[in-house]
């Protein structure tokens, strides 16, 4: 394996800018706000997927975007000073034409511009993950548990397709990575959205994995839902229902309702051609892992799916060359150590039959006669369930105001690199909390080791700043106090305004007034779209500050990367004016 | 009870029970315990027996010294035959045979007015019992001359054959056992052969060395003597000195491991490293009192998958896991505090390793006659890689630990644990499909061991055949 | 391993100071669990005593407990208890020396293991927790820390009643329970056991149904299927009362444990798992698992538990290389040849040319010469004469088999059976001397015996006990994995019956019985008419069919008998297919062809087989795949056999009486293809099964679909 040490050169990234749909207070109009370019941090969102890709050393990235918000992106990327610092080779921006906001993540794979972009094993990320954890370990993790003996996964060359030839332990036969994380204890937001998986311990290796490994988290994915698809079916069968096929094949199946799809796939080649074969798969995280999942223990789903014809080719599809190349290619697996259904060929025959008449127990060769084709090996998804420990490496997707909010405000009380150091600081770190010191005059309050203030933000006498993320260009007159806010860039806070827990959009004014005098401005849990200007005197608790209110902004579920609004914004009032 | 309850039975359960209950339910107690495997390994067993024999002397009525051997035989065969594997408790038992036939003799001699130094000496042995082996180290030349067990066994030890080695013994204990008269007739005539020149040197250890056979004699006669006349006082005294005679012996094994270390000075110098393996008390004791003195380096091959824990736990607290059972086994400290370096490897890398092992130290499961040994898996393997870098081996033992059995069938000494230690049972289709073999013992040759370190000071191992000698009656090697 | 070993004990001491209590530790022994798995043996002895490697079974039990550290032991006797009682009392555990402060019997009039428990409540003997087990456990671990894990739950909170003892084993594994695997789901952070079922569960579907509140109230779930359930229990007092409450629980686990974590609102209490991953735990629930248990701890698997540590007086077993165990006063000829894995006991001869392997031999038993034994189990006693092959089957005490018999994989032979020279013991019998007498079901009388079967002037018959607890009787029998037996050879025996009846039981049996019914020995007259219930219906559809009769009328008259005598479904569907062929073939004979034939008979009479058929919409088409194997067998000794299985199947199929993947089960189904005659009678039918092939993958296909979304 070339490739098994250090990343291959050859490997993909896939980063999806969608429309967040949930942000419709900020992302209303993405040809000039998209989702991607919100700030989290001071930092525009599709920043931290770029920095992650490079951080693990994956130079190959294309980030797909509609038409419509291409231009702002492109621009943001030659002019954004945080874009610019990455890396060079930069990524390229596709924009396939015939790609609305609605369409989800499954058809996005199947659009021809996709598809030919695609052109080997590829990592599938959206635009709004904050992920500290080191990719790089990941990618060993999947390249240990699924690296083939054969070299490449399939894929295309100027040469053509290359042939999934079944050389080695299935040469382009690996499985894929999913990321999942923790969505309870600390740093969750009420109402975040989770997903239902149910995993089986991969065998335990020969040479056990170092503590410090991935591979120790790592497990077999066999269902997985969004958790609102379970509550239907509960709701509807009154119980979830589990086929006895599952539980047959592996003995020990460990169901977590309460972490969530961090939407960073690894796969091989052949989910796309997967994706293609099936015009059904709507989204990549609902459909497509869940069918694959599926395919793993559910007899005769891999074939529905198309598999066969996928790994072994049209030709051979036939029954008995597809049964030849099926034997050697179980006795080659059986050889292995390293494929984690490495057993599997011993349980599916009778399972299988198991499940169909009760009680037989037939001798597996008996099995094998009778099965019409044999039993087709799907290779696994694997699920990297990240441990709800302490300390552990963020992981999170920002597709909420309150998520927005919140992670900008973890993400400031990191420390900056200033004071720790280049290496001990976390990859987010700023430079500094406050780009320039001697603009804040002595006589106010701001709190360094929780804020954070970007450059040339004009801060003046007796305000009081706490916990709060403050854009370029910001100016905070005197006597405001803020706490728990998030101001993106060329925001103006007037004086004596009140404001916790707030967003303000880019370019918004908040006026202010005498410090004296009945009238004030106090804001609350608000959000304050691009633009606007709330004038003094407004009271406001839990309100959205819009030109207009976009209803149809919620609740489209098939949303670019499939958002789907979290109940938190839902009684959320959006007053008109 | 609540104790009871939480906690299996084991050595000190067995100890408790033992003083309230008589004899018989404990020794079913015991072979019970010895089926279930609780109680393991040779010096917990050799503590059981020996306080059991106690009991039973102490419970013994009678007067007549061969019933009171024969109820120790009898006893000892039943344990024995629980778990014919832990040799040591076939060692306690002739050890205690041993001492009443001295009593008897002592007895003996002092009816038949016997030489007064004689008897003398006959008391030393008695009292001291290491010390005639303690001056076990004449050329096995003279012995040959007085002791004629010796001289077979001397010789069937320099023929390597197994076969031979298993006839001569039992061959002569036939003789012993079926015609005590014969045997002390054959004794007779070559005690007359040799003992012409004998006589001149009147230095006091010849004659204590002649003791041996000329007990060989006087036992088949005193006892019908015993028999006949049942004098009150030397029955008396003679549960009372074989009791005390066991005391001693507890005390020599309580006193063995203390023993054993006071020679480590001798044999580890600073700057070498040490190979050994298995969680052993007496091992670690030796290190350690070379500890106080020099610096060295341990390495230590942890015997997966048996003792690995018990391995981890003497290393890392200096207590074996099972230690919570016998609590009266005292705690030292781990080899780490006393600032000696300890190397854990797994038994795979001994060999790799090797080549830089200034010394083996081997303990031991049980040792043979023939100076080979049976000790924990693995032990082999570390004698044979040892060998091939020409890396001395000393084997640590206590001498109750030392039995005067000659393995002429290896397979009879090893005993096979648990295969689920080895492959996991969970997995299925393997559990199906392959056989399991988990030896918990090796037997190591003798010729892969250069020296046994013992209660007594070092020996060669051609030489254990003579402490085999000074501490088993041949009446009562077989039982 | 070693860190969960010590955390054991760590946390051993403080709780066993903090309740420190004095009662002792007590352990209930269920010495019969009013079943009938190992009949015809049971029969004459009770469970607990047969010897399971020459050891009595009980013998385990009271190892475990006495290693466990238990001091007073109740041992709760069923069917034959004098025979238990004097055993006790000869063992070691009522000596002086026997670890057991108190040990006692208890005999009630109970016939499940519910009743056992009331009565245990009533007699109030049980102060503090206790180890509830069977009498045919065989475990060597060590109790100290999931007691400990227990009391820790239960001093924290009273409602944590029970913890059970299980030993995780792989996904496969020979020891699990086989055809109905148990199934606990389990909160992984708690310990604690949520849900309960078996697979395959009780309405035949192939799902298993995990309640919405379970998911929403934990985070995290374990759906474990690969536990070997040893039935050890530890439990306090109210456990009992539970029992008592509760009058319908009848079996601890599909009884007891299902329905109190399923009203875990009403009680509120609470059932927790000690889940070992070392150490050996296994019952001997059923002869498959004698088999497997046998074979575990010959390969010492159960060390220190195996034959030569020689666990009751008397034993002098000695281990050599390959797992062989032989006993003093073994005479081996001089060229027998003792392959690995075999026990043999004292004064057991075995003759020149003889072969013995993977197997397990008793004391005094007589083996001539060329006599071939492979995994076979022969009790004290027995003798086989010279050439007599014994494959895998068990040979009971005082038994004897002739001169060149032929005994196949599978087959039991209870006490004192005389086998001649010659006969072959067909895999699936069960031949007895013993016959239980209806009345009262403890005495036996000799029942006549059957040259059909141990040839003239033999001792024994074929065995068939109707109130059989149907739970996997040969299903789990001796031989598993491949199932010889070959339904060819049959006329409707009865024998036939009890075997294909007990065979697909697992579907129809818990489909129309409640879960605990199945433990209820159904009382004996109602099980005859079962019997006879066959030749009855079998006699009237006939006659009707010929007097062509209406199916209304049919149907009424055949459900009558049904109700009359409870016969099964599967007994009604043989009814009709015994029926319908006879009617068939003697159409054929008369001239018809065979299409005409079947079109006559069975379009006519469509809708009684529809209604003997209840499993339309499940997946699992077992009934389906029932009837057409009853057609099959039925067709294979009647002349063009195949012709007309062709022409009925593709009939049912068009009327749609048969699905398509009904059809496709039966087809894969291993039944459906053992023996030549049956593999002959399906041939044909192939061409039908590659055409429905692509249409049943549609099938499929949506039944897929469903839970998917």
């Amino acid at each position: 394996m070339p490739h098994a040490t250090l990343p291959t050169p050859g490997f993909q990234a896939l980063i999806l800018c969608g429309p967040g749909a949930s942000f419709s207070t900020f992302t209303s109009a993405p040809q000039d706000t998209p989702k991607a370019l919100l700030p989290v941090a001071n930092r525009p969102m599709v920043w931290y997927p770029l920095e992650w890709c490079y951080r693990m050393g994956v130079t190959d990235i294309t980030i797909v975007t509609p038409p419509e918000s291409l231009k702002v992106i492109e621009a943001a990327m030659s002019q954004n000073p945080h874009l610019t610092s990455l890396p060079t080779p930069k990524p390229t921006i596709l924009a396939p034409k015939d790609l609305t906001h609605e369409m989800g993540t499954g058809e996005l794979c199947r659009l021809s511009e996709v598809q030919s972009a695609i052109t080997g094993d590829f990592i599938v990320l959206p635009c709004d993950i904050i992920c500290e954890l080191d990719g790089t370990a990941l990618l060993d993790a999947w390249l240990i548990e699924e690296a083939g003996l054969g070299a490449a996964s399939g894929g295309m060359r100027s040469t053509g397709k290359i042939p999934l030839g079944i050389g080695g332990e299935k040469l382009g036969r690996r499985g894929g990575l999913g990321v999942w994380y923790q969505t309870k204890g600390e740093g969750s937001t009420k109402g975040e959205e989770t997903d239902f998986i149910a995993t089986t311990p991969l065998p335990t290796p020969i040479v056990p994995p170092p503590a410090d490994s991935l591979r120790l988290n790592i497990s077999n994915l066999v269902y997985s839902l969004p958790t609102d698809t379970l509550n239907d079916i509960t709701e509807s069968k009154k119980c979830l229902p589990i086929r006895h096929s599952l539980i047959r094949k592996h003995g020990r199946v460990k169901m977590l309702s309460t972490y969530r799809d961090s939407h960073i796939y690894f796969f091989p080649y052949w989910v796309m051609e997967m994706i293609k074969k099936n015009e059904s798969f709507e989204s990549v995280s609902e459909e497509v892992l869940g069918w694959w999942a599926k395919a793993g223990w559910q007899h005769g789903l891999g074939d529905k799916l198309g598999l066969r014809e996928i790994f072994y080719g049209q030709e051979t599809s036939d029954s008995e060359s597809g049964s030849q190349v099926a034997e050697d290619e179980i006795d080659v697996s059986r050889l292995s150590t390293t494929w984690a259904g490495g057993e599997d060929n011993t349980e599916v025959a009778p399972t299988m039959l198991a499940s169909r008449v009760a009680n037989s127990n037939l001798p597996q060769h008996a099995a094998r006669s009778i099965t019409r084709k044999s039993n087709l090996t799907v290779p696994p998804i694997l699920a990297y369930v990240q441990p709800s420990a302490a300390n552990v490496p963020l992981i999170r997707r920002v597709d909420t105001a309150h998520l927005l909010l919140a992670i900008s405000l973890r993400l400031a009380k990191l420390p900056s690199i200033a004071e720790v150091g280049k290496d001990a600081a976390s990859p987010f770190a700023h430079a500094a909390k406050i780009t320039h010191r001697r603009m804040i005059p002595t006589k106010c309050r701001v709190e360094a080791e929780n804020s954070l203030l970007a450059d040339n933000v004009v801060v003046e006498e007796k305000t009081n700043i706490k916990e709060c993320v403050i854009g370029v260009n910001c100016k905070i007159r005197e006597g405001a106090r803020l706490l728990r806010c998030l101001l993106m860039e060329n925001v103006e806070v007037g004086p004596n305004v009140q404001l916790t827990d707030c967003i303000l959009g880019r370019r918004c004014k908040i006026e202010g007034g005498a410090s004296k005098g009945d009238e004030k401005t106090v804001l609350k849990d608000c959000e304050v779209q691009d633009g606007q200007v709330v004038e003094w005197g407004t009271e406001a608790k839990n309100e959205k500050f819009m030109r207009f209110a976009l209803g149809d902004g919620e609740g489209d579920d098939a949303g670019f990367d499939d958002q789907v609004v979290s109940d938190g914004e839902a009684d959320e009032g959006i007053p008109l004016r | 009870m609540a104790q009871g309850a939480t906690i299996a039975p084991g050595l000190t359960s067995f100890l408790k029970s033992l003083k309230t209950t008589p004899v018989d339910p404990s020794v079913e107690h015991f072979t019970s315990l010895l089926k279930r495997r609780q109680i393991r390994s040779s010096r917990p067993c050799a503590i059981a027996t020996v306080a059991l024999l106690l009991r039973v002397v102490i419970e013994f009525k009678g007067k007549d010294a061969a019933k009171l051997m024969e109820r120790i035989r009898q006893v000892g065969r039943r344990m024995i035959s629980a778990q014919p594997r832990e040799l040591v408790v076939g060692n306690m038992v002739r050890r205690v045979l041993g001492l009443v036939r001295e009593v008897v003799d002592e007895n003996a001699d002092v009816e038949t007015n016997a030489a007064s130094d004689n008897a003398h000496s006959h008391h030393d042995s008695l009292t001291r019992p290491n010390l005639n082996s303690s001056i076990s180290n004449f050329s096995p030349l003279k012995h040959v001359a007085t002791e004629p067990t010796d001289s077979n066994l001397s010789q069937s030890e320099h023929m390597s054959d197994s076969g031979e080695l298993y006839r001569r013994p039992s061959l002569l204990t036939s003789h012993t056992s079926y015609a005590p008269t014969s045997n002390a007739l054959m004794v007779h005539s070559l005690f007359g052969l040799f003992s012409q020149p004998e006589t001149p040197s009147t230095s006091s250890t010849p004659t204590g060395h002649q003791s041996p056979d000329r007990k060989g004699m006087l036992t088949s006669l005193n006892l019908e003597r015993l028999a006949n006349l049942s004098m009150s006082n030397t029955t008396i005294d003679l549960r009372a000195e074989v009791m005390d005679g066991i005391k001693e012996l507890q005390d020599e094994l309580e006193q063995s491991d203390e023993l054993i270390a006071a020679n480590a000075l001798d044999h580890i110098h600073s700057n070498e490293i040490i190979l050994t393996h298995t969680a052993s008390t007496t091992v670690q004791k030796f290190l350690l009192a070379a500890a106080r003195k020099r610096k060295f380096t341990v390495v230590h091959a942890e015997t997966y998958p048996h003792d690995h824990t018990a391995t981890h736990g003497i290393l890392l607290t200096g207590k074996k896991r099972e230690s919570h059972q016998d609590d009266e086994d005292d705690v030292w400290k781990p080899l780490t505090a006393a600032g000696i370096q300890v190397v854990v490897i797994p038994d795979s890398h001994v060999f790799a390793i090797m080549s830089r092992v200034s010394k083996v130290i081997l303990a031991t499961h049980t040792v043979l006659a023939n100076g080979g040994l049976v000790a924990a898996a693995g032990a082999r393997m570390i004698a044979k890689a040892a060998k091939d870098h020409q890396t001395p081996v000393v084997v640590v033992s206590g001498v109750y630990k030392l039995s005067p059995v000659y393995p002429f069938d290896i397979e009879e000494l090893i005993e096979y644990g648990d295969a689920g230690k080895t492959v996991p049972y969970e997995d299925g289709d393997f559990v199906e499909k392959v056989d399991v073999e988990n030896p918990l013992y090796d037997y190591v040759p003798a010729d892969l061991v250069d020296l046994y370190i013992t209660n007594l000071g070092g020996h060669a191992p051609s030489y254990l055949y003579r402490i085999v000698a000074d501490h088993y009656r041949t009446e009562d090697i077989t039982l | 391993m070693p860190p969960k070993g010590k955390r054991g004990h760590a946390n051993d001491k403080p709780k066993s100071g903090e309740d420190e209590r004095d009662e002792p530790l007590q352990a209930v022994i269920l010495a019969d669990p009013f079943e009938t798995r190992f009949s015809p043996f049971t029969l004459e002895r009770p469970r607990c005593l047969l010897p399971l490697a020459n050891t009595p079974l009980i013998e385990y039990t009271f190892e475990f407990l006495a290693s466990a550290g238990v001091e007073e032991v109740f041992v709760y006797c069923g069917a034959h208890r004098e025979q238990v009682e004097d055993y006790i009392n000869r063992s070691k555990w009522v000596s002086r020396s026997s670890p057991f402060a108190k040990l006692e019997l208890i005999q009630s009039t109970s016939n499940s293991i519910g009743d056992a428990m009331r009565d245990l409540d009533s007699r109030g003997l049980l102060i503090g927790d206790f180890i509830m087990v069977y009498g045919d456990v065989v475990s060597n671990l060590p109790l100290e820390s999931a007691l400990a894990a227990h009391r820790a739950r239960r001093t924290k909170d009273k409602n944590a009643i029970m913890t059970m003892v299980l030993r995780a084993a792989g996904t496969s594994h020979r020891t699990k329970a086989r055809s109905v695997n148990p199934v606990f789901v389990i909160d992984p952070s708690k310990d604690r056991c949520l849900h309960f079922e078996q697979m395959p569960n009780k309405d035949g579907s192939n799902f298993l149904s995990i309640d919405s509140e379970l998911l929403s109230s934990n985070q995290e779930l374990d759906v474990r299927q690969d536990l070997i359930d040893a039935g050890i229990d530890i439990c306090t007092p109210d456990v009992l009362a539970l029992w008592s409450d509760n009058f319908d629980f009848q079996a601890p686990r599909k009884g007891f444990l299902h329905s109190v974590l399923k009203d875990y609102e009403l009680n509120g209490k609470t059932i927790h798992t000690h889940i070992v991953t070392d150490h050996y735990a296994a019952r001997v629930r059923n002869l498959h698992a004698y088999d497997a248990v046998s074979k575990d701890i010959t390969s010492r698997w159960a060390y220190p538990l195996c034959p030569d540590s020689n666990l009751i007086q008397g034993q002098s077993y000695r281990l050599q290389k390959g797992n062989i165990y032989k006993e003093d006063g073994v005479i081996l000829a001089r060229d027998c040849v003792i392959n690995s894995k075999t026990v043999i006991g004292r004064g057991t001869s075995i003759g020149e040319k003889s072969v013995i392997s993977n197997s397990i031999i008793g004391r005094n038993c007589y083996i001539g010469r060329g006599v071939t034994i492979d995994g076979a189990y022969i009790w004290d006693h027995a003798s086989i004469a010279d050439g007599t092959t014994v494959k895998r089957a068990i040979v009971a005490n005082e038994a004897s088999l002739g001169k060149k018999c032929i005994v196949e994989p599978g087959a039991l032979i209870s006490y004192g059976v005389i086998i001649k020279d010659g006969v072959t013991v067909r895999g699936e019998s069960r031949i007895t001397r013993a016959k239980r007498r209806r009345e009262n079901g403890e005495d036996l009388d000799e029942g006549k015996s059957d040259p059909e079967v141990v040839g003239e002037g033999g001792g024994g018959f074929e065995f068939h006990d109707s109130d059989e607890d149907d739970e996997d009787e040969v299903v789990d029998g001796l031989v598993h994995r491949q199932p010889m037996y070959n339904l060819s050879h049959h006329n409707l025996s009865n024998e036939s019956i009890s075997t294909l009846n007990s065979d697909s039981e697992a579907d129809f049996q818990v489909s129309h019985h409640t879960p605990s019914s199945s433990f209820l020995s159904t009382t004996s007259q109602d099980s005859d008419h079962a019997a006879n219930f066959d030749h009855d219906a079998t006699g009237s559809i006939y006659d009707s069919l010929v007097e062509g009769h209406e199916t209304a009328n049919i149907q009424l008259e055949l459900t009558a008998l049904r109700m009359s005598t409870n016969a099964s479904d599967h007994q009604v569907r043989r009814a009709i297919i015994v029926s319908f062929v006879k009617r068939l073939s003697q159409l054929v004979k008369s001239g018809t062809s065979v299409k005409d034939a079947v079109v006559q008979v069975f379009k006519q009479h469509k809708d009684l087989i529809e209604r003997s058929i209840f499993d339309k919409n499940t997946s699992v088409k077992s009934d389906q795949v029932d009837f057409l194997l009853l057609l099959q067998t039925e067709l294979t000794h009647r002349e063009n056999g195949n012709m007309i299985l062709v022409s009925v199947a593709t009939k049912l199929i068009e009327l749609d009486v048969i699905g398509d993947d009904g059809l496709m089960q039966w087809w894969d189904s291993p039944k459906s293809s053992e023996g030549e005659d049956m593999r002959k009678v399906k041939e044909k039918t192939r061409q039908l099964v590659d055409f429905l092939n692509q249409s049943s993958e549609e099938e499929s296909e949506d039944d897929d679909e469903e839970d998917s979304d």
